[in-house]
């Protein structure tokens, strides 16, 4: 029996030395080329691709940082980005909750297979939809604008998903409550179910915003003047003709690109991380 | 049903449908609407400059036969097949070693920082990976170098190419699989575990027979949705590789890209798109099909 | 008060009006180019406040479209039609204009240059005739030129003088390219890989693969463009040519090395062929330790044969506002216009302007490279031909590129990446 448990606990240590490498390396292999990214993007022509790599930035150096800035309207491209995905994520917290409210809890007929339906349609590929979208637009004359990108999204079967089972959650009785003192849905809606719903609303909030201002697809296909660009659009023009871009200012343009995205993250990181654990969770 | 009641339930009804009506008019519009429109627009051969043609079935006897759109679908189905399964396996080991007995700061730390490369655009993650993969100049192949691997040619080679895209890829999304498996290994009660512990199970047999069982639901989730968002895949190859070389990384949906907004043949590229669709859609319903066998509900 | 009679407001609202359609609306001129770098946006500025300065009763609404070749750009453009926009000029190269031909986008230009006759006769004197016939489609005039290049061989000094190695000759051969890259592939480390290689292969259309096809008396596609010649014997020898250099002789890097200017500048590699616009990136980095020589010729009795491409500015059918882009076009091709293809230090340009006394001027003399001449001599000095450039140019450069791409990476044969390639170029033709 002692022979037993000791041999168990050295193989337990043994484990768990094993398991922290294996975790630590993976994580060196997830910051690694953020932190190739951010010394490279201080860097110069010949320094960029010297190995072994320089680690450390060399903070004085910001020549790629303003020659970047000079060339490129960057700052434009935050705000079309930030117009393009703020707006979106205000309509899809709109339309997305008031669906959810009536399919968690008004009875209505159809209510089932609608939603059903609604749910289904996530699994269309946007590349079904989108060559008939831009026949669309170009028809209604709203190429090249923004426009183009925020109306059809302003709707998300996904978010609708997600609320609804957020607010199949909360007690039926608060709504009981209120329904006896007179209050109709909408009343129901804006004073009980909304300000209970801080935390899902804030997750599909981030979720969304994230999403579409990162989104490269659409606005390939939608938007074509440059001052209409988004940052993912401005990135893919930097690599150059004939791939022959600067690899420094690339860089630097990069590390601009993620910085609302790090931002986002850091601040609203639990809203991501527990939205997406639930979403997964309640399937 | 009463007068009153009647009137009641119309009243629901009403208000339902205005509550969803942004929802309703916005997924006809822009979902349903246009994937009837791209259904007719397959029948039609159009390139925007011109008035379109009706080629009746063209398109489809077209797609039959294009060898170029079968490589196509290789492609992707390597691509998919390496993506969601390095997904799913890295994201359970990464989970499982997270949840053992390991300092709750530290757990913290690890997810937060797996987490992170997800929130990143796929844009930006291309083009750093880009220069990190450089055969001959980048970090990558250097550390490999010191460990004695030869110089791979990581994305000007066919199969290192592929590869690439599954290998960045799954380094971007792998904490979305982590997180989520962190969930449903959370969500699994220690008593079993004990309760196996005083049976005579091992560590290993409890992952196997009580760990994995319990956490099908959310693996079938992940497949699912995994499959589904990888059928789609789009920035990384058009980024990282431009689908090359020589075609190698070329998706089914880069693909329809260019068949509709660089060679302006409208028609046909609604036509891919509708078998792209048939195809997830036909692969999910084979998996909720065979779900029963595997999945274990409590 | 007096004011809430309807009439009053009337009266008002008539004399705003009148007022209104008194003062003359602008002209609004909608021009699309390709800003292929995003310093390139300064120069185009300025020409159109110099243009709007002289026709003050036309404004000129500018549309900058990014890519990285010209053919992405024209990608875009057509994007941009297709999906509404209705441009009345719009800058477009050999390789896009048979597409808007064919599309019937383009409108001929002959009445009106019949009529501008006086006026233009200095400029056609001033511009070799193979740029001008370049823009000439099924005997009507589409375009008038406005800048163009070549394909020449750039080398760095520094890395000859260190070596001791002769400076290209205006005659040399492919053999003897081959010996200067074997002089300028360099293992200092002895590792086993070069430090330095003598040549870049690059895998693209007209900056790779056409030139050498050119000097070989070939080309991809037939003289009239309608058929493919990419299974021709001497198409295949130069694609073994090229895919020797890197895996048989060893003096050039696998693709995908890294960025090619930069590279050049840190003295990585030896020599690579452009036209003139690693200008740009040199003039940045201040760098000016190159030079230029004509692209080699296969051997001493074939022929050379100068790969050049040029851009215009066609008369859109689009246009609401023809007479006025008229104005614009022949604002483009004046002296001082194309001046301004030169550059600055500041604001480098890496065209060749169309006119011949620019383009041999001293004032190109301020930029490398010293032999600057070459690049329009190349065009009266030897026989001088466009980039084939079919109606589904984007089509038949992806396909060729594809395999072209398979090709250099050592994953096919030349023999079946041209037959491939032919299969399907013949295919996206016929269409």
């Amino acid at each position: 029996m002692p022979q037993n448990t000791y041999r168990k606990r050295r193989l337990g240590l043994l484990w768990e030395i094993v398991s922290y490498f294996v975790l630590f390396f993976g994580a060196l292999v997830i910051l690694m080329p953020f932190a190739w990214m951010f010394s490279t993007s201080f860097g110069t022509a010949e320094t960029a691709f010297s190995l072994p790599p320089r680690w450390i930035p060399n903070f004085f150096n910001t020549k790629s940082y303003r020659q970047l800035l000079e060339a490129v309207p960057f700052f434009r491209y935050m705000w079309n980005s930030f117009k393009v995905a703020a707006l979106i994520t205000v309509g899809q917290l709109v339309t997305c909750s008031t669906a959810a409210y009536a399919f968690a809890r008004i009875r209505f007929r159809g209510r089932d297979p609608i939603f059903l339906l609604l749910l289904s349609s996530m699994m269309i590929p946007i590349q079904v939809t989108v060559i008939p979208l831009f026949i669309l637009v170009r028809r209604v004359g709203l190429y090249n604008t923004h426009a183009s990108l925020i109306l059809p999204v302003v709707i998300s079967a996904f978010g609708v998903f997600l609320l609804r089972q957020f607010f199949l959650t909360i007690p039926a009785e608060l709504e009981e409550a209120a329904r006896i003192d007179g209050a109709s849905h909408f009343v129901i809606y804006f004073r009980i179910i909304l300000p209970l719903s801080g935390p899902a609303l804030s997750t599909l909030a981030v979720l969304c915003f994230l999403y579409f201002w990162n989104e490269l697809f659409r606005p390939l296909i939608f938007i074509n003047s440059i001052e209409k660009y988004t940052i993912p659009l401005g990135l893919v023009m930097l690599r150059g003709q004939y791939d022959v871009g600067s690899p420094t200012r690339t860089m630097a343009a990069v590390t601009l690109a993620i910085i609302p995205a790090v931002v986002i993250f850091i601040l609203a990181q639990r809203y991501l991380v527990e939205g997406i654990a639930i979403t997964g969770l309640k399937e | 049903m009463s007068y009153s009641e009647r009137v009641l339930r119309k009243k629901e009804n009403v208000t339902g449908y205005l509550f969803i009506l942004p929802t309703l008019i916005g997924f006809l519009s822009f979902v349903f609407g246009p994937m009837v429109a791209a259904v007719i627009l397959s029948f039609f051969s159009w390139d925007l400059f011109t008035p379109p043609k009706f080629v009746g079935l063209g398109n489809y006897r077209a797609l039959l036969g294009d060898e170029h759109l079968l490589s196509v679908y290789k492609n992707t189905l390597i691509l998919v097949g390496g993506v969601v399964s390095l997904e799913i396996i890295g994201g359970l080991i990464v989970a499982v070693l997270i949840e053992q007995r390991i300092l709750r700061s530290l757990k913290y730390f690890l997810r937060t920082t797996y987490f992170f490369p997800y929130v990143i655009s796929a844009t930006a993650v291309a083009l750093v990976w880009h220069l990190l993969l450089n055969p001959d100049l980048g970090v990558v192949n250097y550390y490999l170098s010191k460990i004695g691997i030869d110089r791979i040619n990581w994305l000007f080679s066919t199969q290192w190419a592929r590869f690439s895209i599954i290998l960045v890829e799954t380094w971007k999304n792998i904490g979305f699989y982590i997180v989520i498996f962190l969930a449903g290994l959370q969500n699994i009660p220690r008593q079993l575990y004990e309760a196996a512990e005083v049976d005579g199970a091992n560590r290993v047999q409890q992952f196997f027979y009580l760990t994995l069982p319990l956490l099908s639901p959310t693996t079938f989730f992940l497949i699912v949705v995994g499959l589904i968002n990888a059928f789609q895949i789009f920035d990384m190859p058009y980024v990282l590789t431009r689908g090359g070389p020589g075609g190698a990384t070329r998706t089914v949906v880069m693909y329809i890209y260019e068949t509709g907004f660089r060679f302006f043949n409208m028609g046909y590229a609604a036509t891919v798109s509708l078998s792209l669709f048939v195809f997830i859609a036909v692969l999910t319903f084979i998996q909720f099909r065979m779900s029963g066998r595997w999945v274990f509900y409590r | 008060m007096r004011f809430k009679k309807p009439g009053i407001w009337l009266f008002l609202l008539m004399c705003f009006v009148l007022i209104g359609s008194a003062v003359p609306a602008k002209t609004k001129l909608n021009f699309v180019f390709w800003l292929w770098a995003p310093e390139a946006l300064e120069g185009w500025k300025k020409t159109f406040e110099g243009f709007m300065a002289e026709n003050p009763d036309v404004e000129v609404n500018y549309i900058s479209v990014p890519g990285a070749t010209w053919g992405e750009y024209l990608d875009k453009v057509s994007t941009l039609i297709a999906g509404g926009e209705k441009p009345d000029v719009m800058w477009v190269a050999t390789e896009g204009m048979l597409f808007l031909h064919r599309k019937n986008l383009m409108q001929p230009l002959d009445t009106y240059i019949e009529r501008d006759k006086a006026e233009l006769q200095e400029f056609f004197e001033d511009v070799a005739p193979a740029l001008l016939e370049a823009m000439v489609l099924e005997g009507k005039t589409y375009a008038l030129p406005y800048s163009w290049n070549n394909m020449v061989i750039w080398y760095n000094t520094k890395m000859f003088n260190d070596l001791g190695i002769a400076v290209p000759q205006e005659d040399w051969t492919k053999a003897e390219f081959v010996e200067i890259s074997k002089k300028l592939t360099v293992d200092r480390n002895n590792d086993g890989k070069p430090d330095q290689y003598g040549f870049a292969v690059e895998p693209a259309y007209f900056a790779g693969t056409i030139p050498w096809l050119f000097v070989r008396g070939t080309s991809l596609l037939s003289e009239d463009l309608s058929k493919s010649n990419a299974n021709d014997p001497k198409v295949i020898e130069v694609m073994q040519f090229l895919q020797d250099l890197i895996y048989k002789e060893k003096v050039a890097p696998t693709p995908g090395f890294g960025p090619t200017f930069n590279l050049f500048i840190a003295g990585q590699i030896g020599m690579f062929g452009a036209g003139r616009w690693p200008v740009v990136t040199f003039v940045q980095e201040g760098f000016s330790d190159c030079d230029i020589q004509y692209w080699p010729k296969w051997d001493q009795e074939t022929p050379r044969i100068t790969l050049f491409g040029v851009d215009g500015f066609p008369l859109l059918t689009t246009s609401q506002n023809p007479e006025e882009a008229w104005k614009l076009i022949k604002y483009m091709v004046r002296k001082d216009t194309q001046a301004k293809l030169i550059g600055t230090k500041e604001a480098p340009v890496g065209n060749i302007p169309a006119r011949r006394s620019l383009a041999i001027g001293e004032e190109m003399s301020v930029f490398p490279p010293k032999n600057y001449k070459i690049f329009y001599e190349s065009l009266v000095k030897f026989p001088a031909k466009p980039v084939p450039a079919p109606v589904a140019f984007t089509r038949v450069e992806e396909i060729w590129l594809r395999y072209v791409s398979a090709i250099l990476a050592n994953e096919m044969t030349p023999e079946e990446g041209c037959s491939k390639a032919h299969e399907e170029i013949s295919k996206a033709l016929g269409q």
